[in-house]
């Protein structure tokens, strides 16, 4: 194995302090992995304020999956205005999330949270921590308020294949870092390692999710089950937090650490990034047996390869298919500011108050 | 041998061959170039490349020449290829790849129609094995057929081709089926494909309009004759069948029959269905028309004239006149009545009021009978406010029992709860708001009830709560002193006191907890208070901050007791009690339309304001009252809310921006013209009807008007209320009629939020600033893009309204600030709600207020909200004697990622983001993109015609 620091690997803790007269670090020796410097302890001062940034936000978004009604929900669901193919669609969509965010979650805690030798870094880890199980706990009270067979949803993740497939993918990630031998001292750890954070945040939380959130918000389109909606309006606003703040993280780790970025690394992750979207096309397809109205199984091929460019150009690759987003109406569910009617719907955009500054 | 290109011949997919034709050619090369610069559909390219484009014709018939004369002809997957080539050779990478995904995208559909192509209409008629069928309302299966929703789509874009294209809308309708839809669905994704392309243009808003009025013509008349002679016709014949099938249904009241239906039935004006936006037809059809088992029985005609029939009908005369009258107000838009009174009017349970207010003793009967009566009262749509100070605070003695209190939240919840039980008969939300005075021992705990944390059982995230703040509190606040906190069982006299009175009484309640007279009390600082209340309002949207001060010595019924709190949406300030719940009906005046050549029409103005009048006071003597003290207050003191709507919409039309003098200006002359005409109107009512029940002593009775009593105000409150006092009109004329005849209403003015009645007639909300000019309303009828379509006009006229710049209005939220191609003069015009400092909406607010006797409505909006800006905001609103405010709307941090604007181009850190990171260092250049070989990335089936 190549050793990638001129340094011998120490534990952060035993690092020598001697960057400043008075033995206090400057913020400058701050990294984003294989850090050996500054203590991990050590918040202040920042150095990746943009880490940091992420972590107000998401604070300040803070949400809870009981806030939202599901009275209209739960009137839909038992009447007859759902075709078997709707709720084909939900229960599958379900299905996936249900799962999805736990593996996300254990990814973060188990795998990346130790190797991440930043401390604002890390306190945005726990922080995405902490809202995927306000996600998991949504599908539950999702699940809980439809009064679906939970169990039906739940294992999902095993018995549909084109779900195991996606969650394989992912799990295979994991474990190549829960290796006890793992670490990022070396060059194919480091590279394992960016891997992962590619397959969770670019794949796993930028390509997989947004087939679901599609399925959903075309509901939430045509005005049904706008609960569940509203639930997946408040997931996908955590969401574009967490893949943007993973996206900050790749780049600020090949920027620091530009060696790892090689032709073939970079053909490798185009190449996952084309696997997943196969995968996840399947998925669709297999979502949408049949039609229902705005969706059909062909469309998410484009969809789905429009998203995968979108994420690979983010992190300097070139995109791959120059497809268009086929569902416009997109615009309409996501893109466009939101004027509320107070009598009818709720309001999603309040802060938490954090730091209101009086003076 | 080289033939001439007239006998060249292409093979086509399955063998089929064709006459080669270079324009086909010509125009899938300049749909990709179209596609590559965003161009909207009716614009034209450049020069330049129009030129180009036979050039480029030119250069692939060359190429192809010799392969074309053959006798087998040339395969037009060959000529294609062609095409793609000759583009990268020319160094159109860009329009290359555009072409191939063209191509791409031809395939695909092609694949979905089975044998059909758009660019081919020939072949479309040739079509004989359509994939798809449609299951039809009887069960049958019935092959789709393209031509036939075509055609219904090209209807609906009649006169307005040169915006709107049916290709397009027919493209994205088949996108979105599958086999196995039923016609309904179908219908509906027209109207969905129509709505999709509102951002680009707003004509087909217009479209999406004369669809979805199909639909309702289907329903309601059972035919939707295209010919306008024809559907005039049927919209008269048919009118008797809509009463009588309403009356037999039990929808309907039969005194309709009193009416003269022939002159009622000529009277309608099918023509006016045609004013409506789309957005007003969706939530008129959802929830306004009436329905016989989910048949939808009126028009939107027979809609306004049923509800013009239900307002006239106890007239005395001429009552078809009278019908026809009001008729012809609603159906102009010129004035609006509130959604009760749109919803309930001429039918079997006439609840045509909008606003309830009560106050609940601090007595366990009446704390229940108080939530019996929300939910008689929320059942017919009413929206509730409720006065809850006098309840006991928590830990105060219970004598009955010995015990300790728990206080007013243990109730609240229950308040909650019942509002969720009864949702306005399934057709709006329930709806209520609790009130509490700020001196009150549990306002902490209020303060708290929306927090998404804590206990739930004492979280009401479903009811609205607002503090009901005392002058002396907010004086105390600028004094940074103490305020003192009691249970209103030691205080009980404290919540009827306003003005000096309170003053006295509340600091002479503080020595008693000084003497040790009053045990139960707790002392605080008046700021740290304050500034919880609004860092509450700030995370959750509530409590709203409302004053009782001004709301009291302002109100004209100050001789027949006091107002306890505000209603649902903070404009209502009535008088409550035990044995009275105020009922305030509602109706606002359209402004925009009152704005003709640039100014406001006064006559015109008098006309809508007097018959307006008359419609709001019928009200009172047809209206259903779900509880006796409804009854009781409604019938002695017959207060109605006149208000208006569209404010922002008259600013545009005058050409002012609403962060102005000259808006302030208009705001205070348009609201005291409305003033003038409606005292007037409502003296008028009072000669030929008789005054109020409780009308001596009243302020008017004293000669007292909205304009004379701030001076009062002043005086009490010790601060100077800096508004100017000035008048334009000739006030001694409403003097002397209101001396001579009294007035008919115990309050007159109010201005409320109109959130769905103005999206019903399409024109801005109530008196709020433009909330964007591209952004989704959402409702209980689901989401909807509206574009601010005068800012469209006046892009367009600068040729500046393209894809490029719907993008760029889409990635800056649908502000047009940051986007440089937009002229200064035009921005400053153009502000959103987010961009007018809030000092703009409390002058304006404040200088309506002076000719006000109840209250508005007032949102006010923070883009980057601090504790300071906050303070400042809600203090400049009590200096300016403003009674209360309604929402306070901040926005989110954050963002979800926008998905149908091209945002890696704008970066690919988020808009939002302050700190730089390294993502920062990367930009997308598409030019330098390999690009894949010809037909790797089609992937084609060897059928793609894009170019023949």
């Amino acid at each position: 194995m190549t050793t990638l620091n001129t340094k011998p690997a120490s534990s952060p803790k035993n690092a020598p302090l001697e960057d400043t007269p008075e033995g206090r670090f400057n913020a400058d020796k701050k990294r984003l992995i294989n850090c050996s410097q500054v203590d991990v302890n050590q918040l202040m001062p920042l150095k990746y304020h943009w880490a940091w940034e992420h972590y107000l936000n998401g604070c300040a978004n803070h949400w809870m999956p009981t806030e939202v009604g599901m009275t209209k929900d739960i009137e839909m669901w038992r009447s007859s205005k759902l075709s078997d193919g709707e709720r084909f669609v939900i229960m599958r969509n379900l299905g996936f999330f249900a799962t999805a965010e736990s593996l996300v979650a254990n990814n973060i805690v188990l795998a990346i949270f130790k190797h991440v030798t930043n401390a604002e870094s890390r306190q945005y880890l726990l922080r995405q921590a902490f809202e995927e199980a306000v996600h998991s706990h949504t599908f539950l009270y999702i699940v809980e308020s439809l009064g679906l067979n939970e169990s039906e949803v739940f294992n999902m993740y095993h018995e549909v294949p084109a779900i195991a497939k996606k969650d394989q993918l992912e799990m295979e990630l994991t474990s190549e870092i829960l290796d006890p031998e793992f670490t990022t001292d070396t060059f194919e750890g480091a590279q394992a390692f960016l891997k992962n954070l590619i397959g969770y945040y670019l794949i796993m939380e930028g390509l997989f999710f947004y087939t679901g959130f599609v399925m959903v918000l075309s509901f939430h389109r045509r005005n049904m089950m706008t609960g569940i909606g509203e639930q997946f309006q408040y997931i996908l606003r955590d969401e574009t937090i967490h893949l943007n703040f993973g996206i900050d993280l790749i780049n600020g780790i090949k920027q620091e650490n530009p060696e790892l970025w090689t032709p073939e690394f970079q053909q490798l992750i185009v190449d996952r990034m084309k696997y997943a979207a196969e995968l996840e096309i399947e998925y669709a397809k297999d979502c949408l047996p049949t039609g229902i109205l705005g969706l059909n199984g062909d469309l998410f091929r484009e969809y789905v390869q429009h998203i995968a460019d979108r994420r690979l150009e983010r992190i300097g690759l070139p995109a791959q298919y120059g497809s268009a987003n086929p569902f416009p109406w997109m615009s309409e569910t996501m893109d466009l500011s939101k004027e509320k009617n107070f009598f009818e719907t709720r309001v999603t955009e309040y802060q938490s108050s954090g730091s209101l500054n009086w003076d | 041998m080289i033939r001439a290109q007239t006998e060249w011949i292409v093979t086509k997919r399955g063998g089929r061959t064709a006459s080669f034709d270079a324009s086909l050619i010509g125009r899938a090369i300049s749909n990709a170039f179209r596609a590559e610069l965003n161009l909207a559909d009716n614009q034209p390219l450049d020069d330049e490349i129009r030129m180009e484009i036979p050039e480029m014709v030119e250069s692939v018939a060359n190429e192809i020449a010799s392969a074309a004369s053959s006798d087998a002809g040339i395969e037009v997957e060959k000529i294609q290829d062609v095409v793609e080539m000759m583009l990268m050779r020319r160094g159109h990478y860009r329009i290359a790849r555009r072409y191939i995904v063209y191509r791409a995208d031809r395939a695909k559909l092609r694949a979905l129609r089975a044998s059909t192509d758009l660019a081919d209409e020939s072949e479309a008629i040739e079509s004989t094995t359509p994939r798809f069928h449609v299951i039809l309302t009887d069960g049958t299966k019935a092959p789709f057929d393209e031509a036939r929703i075509l055609a219904r789509l090209s209807d609906a874009c009649r006169g307005l081709e040169g915006d709107c294209s049916s290709e397009a809308l027919l493209e994205e309708v088949m996108r979105s089926i599958f086999d196995g839809i039923s016609v309904e669905e179908l219908y509906r994704a027209m109207i969905l494909a129509a709505r999709t392309r509102i951002e680009r243009d707003p004509a087909y808003d217009t479209v999406a309009s004369r669809l979805m009025l199909k639909i309702i013509y289907n329903d309601a008349l059972g035919n939707a004759p295209s010919d306008v002679n024809e559907l005039n016709q049927l919209y008269v014949d048919r009118f008797p069948k809509f009463l009588s099938d309403g009356i037999e249904a039990k929808r309907l009241t039969p005194d309709l029959h009193k009416y003269d239906l022939n002159r009622i039935a000529l009277a309608l004006k099918p023509e006016r269905d045609h004013l409506f936006q789309y957005l007003g037809l969706q939530a008129i059809f959802d929830r306004y028309l009436l329905h016989i088992d989910g048949r939808r029985i009126e028009t939107p005609q027979y809609f306004w004239m049923r509800v013009s029939m239900g307002l006239a009908i106890q007239e005395d005369g001429d009552v078809t006149g009278r019908a026809i009258e009001f008729y012809n107000i609603l159906s102009s838009f010129r004035f609006t009545s509130a959604t009760p009174t749109l919803f309930n009017s001429a039918t079997l349970h006439p609840q045509l009021s909008s606003c309830y207010l009560s106050t609940v003793d601090d007595d366990l009967d009446h704390i229940f009978k108080c939530v019996a009566d929300n939910a008689k009262l929320s059942k017919w749509a009413g929206g509730l406010g409720n006065d809850w100070t006098q309840i006991r605070a928590t830990n105060s003695h219970i004598s009955g029992t010995n015990g300790q209190s728990q206080g007013v939240i243990p109730f609240l919840k229950v308040v909650n709860d019942t509002a969720v039980a009864v949702n306005q008969g399934g057709k709006r939300k329930g709806a209520v708001c609790s009130y509490l005075e700020t001196w009150h021992m549990d306002v902490e705990e209020f303060l708290d009830l929306r927090k998404n944390t804590g206990d739930d059982r004492r979280r009401t995230h479903d009811m609205h709560t607002a503090n009901w703040i005392p002058d002396l509190f907010m004086r105390r606040v600028r004094e940074d002193g103490e305020w003192t906190l009691f249970s209103p069982n030691n205080v009980p006299d404290l919540h009827d006191l306003y003005g000096q009175a309170f003053e006295e009484r509340y600091t002479e309640y503080e020595r008693m907890t000084e003497t040790g007279e009053i045990k139960l009390f707790r002392r605080i600082s008046a700021v740290e208070l304050w500034r919880k209340m609004l860092t509450r309002l700030f995370e959750t949207g509530h409590p709203w901050i409302t004053w009782k001060d001004p709301s009291n010595l302002r109100s004209p019924q100050d001789h027949a007791g006091v107002v306890h709190s505000s209603n649902l949406c903070t404009e209502i300030l009535l008088n409550t009690s035990r044995d009275e719940t105020a009922v305030c009906n509602l109706g606002s005046v359209n402004l925009k339309l009152h704005i003709v050549d640039g100014q406001l029409d006064l006559g015109m103005l008098e006309t809508t304001v007097r018959t307006a009048m008359r419609m709001l006071d019928n009200v009172i003597d047809i209206n259903y009252y779900p509880t006796q003290e409804a009854r009781n207050s409604n019938t002695r003191h017959r207060p109605v809310g006149l208000g208006l709507m569209g404010f922002q919409d008259a600013l545009l039309a005058q050409g002012i921006s609403y962060a102005s003098m000259q808006a302030v200006e208009f705001a205070d002359a348009s609201m005291e013209a409305i003033s003038y005409f409606a005292l007037l109107a409502s003296s008028e009512l009072a000669a030929e009807r008789g005054r109020y029940e409780s009308y001596a002593g009243s302020k008017w009775d004293r000669g007292l008007l909205p304009i004379d009593t701030l001076d009062l105000h002043e005086k009490e409150r010790g601060v100077p209320i800096e508004v100017d006092r000035q008048t334009r009109l000739d006030w001694q004329v409403v003097r002397d009629s209101i001396a001579a005849n009294g007035i008919r209403n115990s309050n007159v003015m109010a201005i409320a939020p109109t959130a769905t009645i103005s999206t019903i007639i399409g024109v801005s909300q109530s008196i709020e600033p433009s909330y964007k000019h591209l952004y989704v309303k959402s409702n209980l009828s689901g989401e909807f893009t509206q574009v601010n379509r005068q800012l469209v006009d006046d892009l367009k006229a600068l040729d500046l309204w393209d894809a490029d710049m719907l993008e760029a209005l889409k990635y800056y939220d649908g502000a047009v600030s940051e986007i440089d191609r937009i002229p200064a003069d035009l921005k400053a015009r153009y502000l959103t709600a987010f961009e007018v400092e809030p000092k703009w909406t409390i002058e304006c607010a404040a200088h309506r207020q002076k000719w006000i006797d109840m209250g508005q409505s007032l949102n006010l909006y923070l883009a980057e909200p601090s504790g300071k800006k906050l303070h400042d905001m809600y203090m400049l609103a009590w200096e300016r004697g403003l009674k209360t405010t309604y929402y306070l709307r901040t926005l989110a941090a954050t963002q979800v990622e926008k998905s149908t604007v091209d945002v890696n181009k704008f970066g690919i850190q988020p808009r939002w983001m302050k700190n730089a990171s390294a993502s920062g260092d990367i930009h997308v250049d598409r030019e330098a993109v390999t690009l894949m070989t010809p037909g790797e990335s089609c992937n084609l089936d060897g059928d793609c015609e894009a170019c023949q």
